[in-house]
């Protein structure tokens, strides 16, 4: 069965502020996750951790983001929990801040040592 | 779309007077001869107008500092956003009757596309129907 319905009007423009792209650079994505990654408790240091010939934890494609970091982490912590609280903790800021998703977040912890805060 | 105030391109040098009919907060108004005062809508780039046009860039670089996160106007990669006027460089503004080009240094009192989209807003009637492409190429973090 078939229904006949009016011409459909073409898309208008969208509005003044949607007008364009945005976008993102790799370092401000860096900064981010290094920022959100410290703020874990048992995160002691963090460093970006780029291919040699960038130094940065963020690389942006499109509305997808990947990071890469070093993180330092106190002993004696949990160390499986610790990192699946920091990947839910950058992930979620980078998304606030940025609009951005993580696809892929890299974590290495280079180092235990220190004190539990 | 609104018929910009009839300055033909070339008009007669020198002609006086300040070249912001409104200016906005920014650091005194620029001092290029044969003002063309641009009013709402896309200001109509006249061949050789170089008056014109930088008065516009101009415009859109104050308007977008005095949003909210936005630190400062950043070179882009490379430093390729910029416009060159005459005697100086305007970077991180460059416009062109297909496009306007913004890139900028932010802060991170808010979500970057909230900055981004109320700087689009504040250039929107500078820029006619030219999408505004922001390009958010640094940030401020406090306490670094």
């Amino acid at each position: 069965m078939t229904m006949t319905v009016p011409a459909q009007r073409r898309a208008p423009l969208p509005s003044p502020e949607r007008r364009g792209r945005t976008e993102i650079a790799d370092r401000v994505v860096s900064k981010i996750a290094c920022v959100a990654a410290a703020e874990v408790p048992e995160v002691r240091d963090v460093q970006p951790r780029g291919l040699p010939w960038t130094p940065s934890a963020g690389e942006v494609h499109g509305d997808q983001a990947v990071v890469r970091l070093n993180v330092s982490v106190a002993y004696p912590s949990p160390l499986p929990a610790v990192a699946a609280r920091l990947r839910e903790h950058v992930i979620r800021r980078v998304a606030a801040q940025t609009g951005l998703h993580v696809t892929r977040l890299d974590i290495t912890m280079t180092d235990v040592g220190g004190d539990l805060p | 779309m609104t018929a910009a105030a009839p300055t033909g391109p070339g008009g007669p040098p020198n002609s006086g007077g300040p070249a912001t009919s409104r200016g906005p907060t920014g650091p005194g108004s620029p001092t290029s001869p044969g003002g063309a005062a641009v009013s709402g809508g896309a200001a109509s780039v006249g061949g050789g107008a170089g008056s014109g046009a930088a008065t516009e860039e101009r415009l859109i670089a104050d308007r977008a500092l005095g949003c909210r996160g936005v630190a400062r106007l950043s070179g882009g990669p490379f430093g390729t956003v910029a416009t060159y006027l005459p005697g100086e460089r305007l970077t991180g503004v460059s416009a062109d009757e297909r496009a306007v080009e913004i890139a900028i240094v932010a802060t991170l009192e808010r979500p970057l596309p909230q900055t981004a989209d109320e700087v689009r807003g504040a250039v929107a009637d500078l820029a006619g129907d030219r999408p505004v492409h922001v390009r958010i190429d640094d940030i401020i973090v406090e306490g670094s």
